[in-house]
């Protein structure tokens, strides 16, 4: 070997010896890091999850090894329930909205939204920093001098004795609006993408056919956009299920635990109350829930491709 | 004819309405931070006002945001060069090579995406108590890149896939190595994905609070939990609270101005190609 070869000049005669290396060689870096830092944590965690792990208390008074324990007082406890209902109506709730405003906007601007600046203007609320679009909606929440509270009591739709966040009825309705309000755009973005690369030729041929606009929704534009609806679908629902920030900076999860997501449930047990043990868990449970889930969408996804 | 004209007339309308109340919030936001004390509490709220600076000004000299943002520019740098890097050669080999496994390898890279922040933030707190990391930029460059690589690999394999191979052959038929026709010919052609990637990095990074809120304290603070510090149980700054979100959010505008073009693409893991 020539010995004034700079490093790169080295690497690739190494790796440039065997196609077989040279994949494993790209490929390992990548596998190491993410196994160091994703899986030992989990690992590390389900650790936790079996051990009486309280940070507010006495080291001596704790157990150890406990088994299933956490999981069964878990289980056990309605507060976990009610933040299961809570993070289901939300997914639920916001995610369906989202779909429908997005789907209706994007076959309203079909082929319209070509300026840079109207992209960049409606792509603004998803790039926003989640804790400051919380933030942003607790000032126009605010009870005494909230733009939203103004104009919602300008219109008799609240009273002066309530606000969107301070009442239990209101605050998750108020709580899935910032949500919609954040992702709505990304809805209708991606379903534009998804609209405008649909071949043309079964419109001309239902155009021909002279068939109603509605028939050529149901019976084209559906089915060929069954799989971007999926995953755009996939992609929401998985974020809307772990949803924290904009929950912590509007509420931290009141009023009464009316917006007490999983994430939030878990936070608290973690953070407030020291207890490691049972938060880690509950992040197991919530981890089971997003496995499960994203399991069946994505058969369903696969399932859709096959099809197509 | 008619009737198209009035299609268009009320599409129009309706890009103005879902304009205005995309953009009301955070034009809301950025008035705020202009406001005096007075006019941030005034009933009915007040569009019209004599604008001032002093929100931005106590930002800076009263509550130390300068090492704030310094923080978070230089982890979101380097968790996004540390994932680059690292991501695009995995990338690349799972494009062009059949590997054993490569579909549960990609599968698996793409859950660790999908994992939820509250799962890993409770084993990193203890792991790096114990270990003496906490509240260091080290740990939040590491731990930025649990969501970070498993992006790359995902956005940049759809956009090596792209690239026909007969590249490379052409390439190393003219004496270019295997790693020389990557090095050389697919990355320079792979540009403005590899552009959008490290912005939608950047982003992600930049816009983190989950973990920062629990892992970083005072040296490694970074401005998004700095902008919740100033909620307390005795006041609430809006005024400042409105001046940092404004600087938060107008480089992440900037950015994605730049790189629009492939921005859905990104977000949607190279999937929707828009």
């Amino acid at each position: 070997m020539q010995k004034n070869l700079n490093v790169f000049q080295r690497l690739s005669f190494w790796v440039s010896s065997s196609e077989d290396k040279f994949k494993w060689l790209l490929l390992l870096p990548t596998i190491i890091v993410l196994a160091l830092i994703t899986v030992y944590p989990t690992i590390y965690a389900l650790n936790l999850a079996l051990s009486d792990y309280n940070l507010a208390r006495a080291a001596e008074t704790l157990k150890g090894y406990i088994g299933l324990d956490n999981f069964r007082t878990v289980l056990r406890n309605p507060q976990f329930w009610n933040s299961l209902k809570v993070t289901g109506i939300f997914t639920i709730v916001a995610v369906g909205v989202e779909f429908f405003l997005g789907l209706a906007i994007a076959l309203i601007l079909q082929g319209m939204v070509t300026n840079k600046v109207v992209r960049t203007l409606i792509l603004l609320p998803m790039i926003m920093a989640p804790i400051v679009v919380g933030l942003a909606w607790t000032y126009l929440y605010q009870s005494e001098f909230g733009l939203v509270t103004y104009i919602l009591r300008s219109l008799h739709l609240m009273s002066y004795q309530t606000a969107p966040l301070a009442s239990v009825s209101s605050a998750l309705p108020a709580v899935i609006v910032v949500d919609i309000w954040q992702w709505t755009p990304f809805l209708i973005m991606v379903l534009l993408a998804g609209l405008e690369a649909l071949p043309t030729a079964p419109y001309e041929a239902a155009k021909i056919d002279k068939a109603s606009p509605f028939l050529v929704f149901r019976k084209i534009t559906i089915p060929l956009l069954r799989p971007v609806i999926l995953i755009v679908l996939v992609l929401r629902i998985m974020d809307a299920i772990r949803v924290f920030d904009i929950i912590y900076a509007l509420t931290e999860g009141g009023p009464a635990s009316a917006t007490d997501v999983l994430s939030m449930f878990i936070y608290r047990n973690a953070f407030y109350l020291w207890d490691i043990g049972k938060a880690s868990a509950i992040s197991f449970i919530l981890l089971y829930i997003i496995m499960i889930v994203s399991v069946i969408l994505v058969n369903l996804l696969s399932r859709v491709k096959e099809i197509s | 004819m008619e009737r198209n004209q009035n299609r268009l007339i009320i599409a129009y309308i309706i890009v103005g309405i879902v304009l205005v109340i995309n953009i009301l919030p955070f034009l809301w936001l950025v008035l705020t931070s202009l406001k005096t004390r007075l006019d941030i509490f005034a009933i009915p709220p007040k569009f019209i006002f004599s604008p001032t600076l002093k929100n931005y000004v106590s930002a800076f000299t009263k509550r130390d945001f300068l090492p704030m943002f310094y923080n978070s520019l230089i982890i979101s740098i380097s968790t996004t060069l540390l994932s680059l890097v690292v991501g695009t050669l995995g990338a690349y080999s799972l494009a062009r090579f059949k590997i054993f496994g490569d579909k549960h390898i990609s599968f698996w890279i793409l859950s660790t995406r999908m994992f939820p922040s509250i799962v890993l933030v409770i084993p990193f707190f203890i792991m790096a108590t114990q270990m003496g990391l906490h509240d260091s930029r080290f740990l939040m460059v590491i731990v930025y890149t649990t969501f970070n690589l498993p992006f790359v690999v995902w956005i940049m394999r759809s956009f090596f896939e792209d690239l026909p191979f007969d590249l490379e052959k052409a390439a190393m038929v003219d004496g270019y190595s295997r790693w020389d026709a990557f090095w050389k010919v697919v990355l320079p052609l792979s540009a403005p994905g590899l552009f959008t990637t490290a912005i939608l990095c950047f982003i992600f990074s930049w816009n983190e609070f989950l973990f920062a809120n629990v892992l970083t304290a005072a040296n490694a603070k970074t401005v998004p939990v700095g902008i919740r510090g100033l909620v307390t149980s005795r006041a609430i700054e809006w005024g400042e609270i409105a001046a940092v979100g404004t600087l938060q959010v107008i480089p992440v505008l900037i950015f994605t101005f730049a790189a629009q073009k492939y921005i859905i693409r990104g977000l949607t893991l190279g999937a929707v190609k828009g």
